[in-house]
């Protein structure tokens, strides 16, 4: 249900963009997008876990968690002095020091990096970064009305 | 095979223990609080005084959304007290819900 709701949600917010003839009417639904789609890759991995590796399992629902932090700290990061791109990034950024946080305990705990951490860290820290400059990519315009259903 | 209260490696000592036993579960609290925090300001608070609208579609995506974090919090703190046999009953039967 979530992942049909929230890519609903998107195309509400590209329809409002459209209306206010926006000059990247699809660049926030880039963000719902690959969130959505990080978040429902770590859940179908912690459900596949869920009975081989339990600690795979507890981690990757800890990485789907993280992917849903982006939307509540945008609502913070206005009052954050930065321009585009970094003030695109910055709530994913933010979301990611969660990560930080795994990587401490895992060390605490086990004395090194647990492996899904660290490919976590791998795809959504430099994926983060990126997101903004995709988001307004020729590539992503191109792309996005197919996946949305505008064309 | 692990047990749910078990990582891999070498046995925990101390005050080891507790911070590896209690991280899932106070993070999701964290994490949850952060999110409900959030959308107090920006939906919870305008729906309440009524001073900003808002369409269904967003009332049920904002439902469903915070009902997996409610469970993110449950779940995580069923394994932390070791009620595992109840932590699965309840992922079994919300991936039903789910699909």
């Amino acid at each position: 249900m979530m992942l049909p709701l929230g890519f609903w949600m998107a195309v509400r917010e590209i329809e409002e963009k459209l209306a206010q003839r926006a000059r990247f009417p699809f660049e926030v639904a880039a963000y719902n997008f690959f969130d959505l789609s990080l978040f429902a890759c770590s859940m179908a991995g912690a459900v596949y876990f869920a009975t081989r590796e339990l600690e795979w399992h507890r981690r990757l629902v800890y990485v789907a968690a993280i992917c849903l932090l982006g939307p509540a700290i945008s609502r913070w990061i206005d009052f954050v002095p930065l321009k585009y791109p970094l003030l695109d990034a910055s709530p994913n950024i933010v979301a990611d020091l969660f990560l930080v946080a795994l990587a401490l305990h895992d060390w605490r705990a086990r004395g090194r990096v647990h492996p899904v951490t660290i490919v976590a860290a791998a795809i959504l820290v430099p994926f983060n970064f990126l997101e903004p400059l995709i988001a307004r990519s020729a590539t992503w315009s191109e792309l996005a009305p197919h996946i949305f259903g505008f064309r | 095979m692990a047990s749910i209260a078990d990582d891999a490696g070498p046995p925990p000592v101390g005050a080891a223990r507790k911070v590896r036993s209690r991280f899932f579960a106070n993070s999701s609290i964290v994490i949850a609080a952060l999110i409900v925090v959030t959308f107090a300001r920006t939906y919870f608070v305008p729906l309440a005084t009524g001073s900003a609208q808002f369409i269904m579609l967003r009332h049920v995506h904002g439902a469903v959304f915070f009902a997996w974090l409610a469970l993110y919090v449950v779940q995580s703190n069923l394994v932390a007290a070791g009620r595992v046999r109840l932590h699965r009953e309840l992922g079994l039967r919300s991936s039903r819900c789910r699909a």
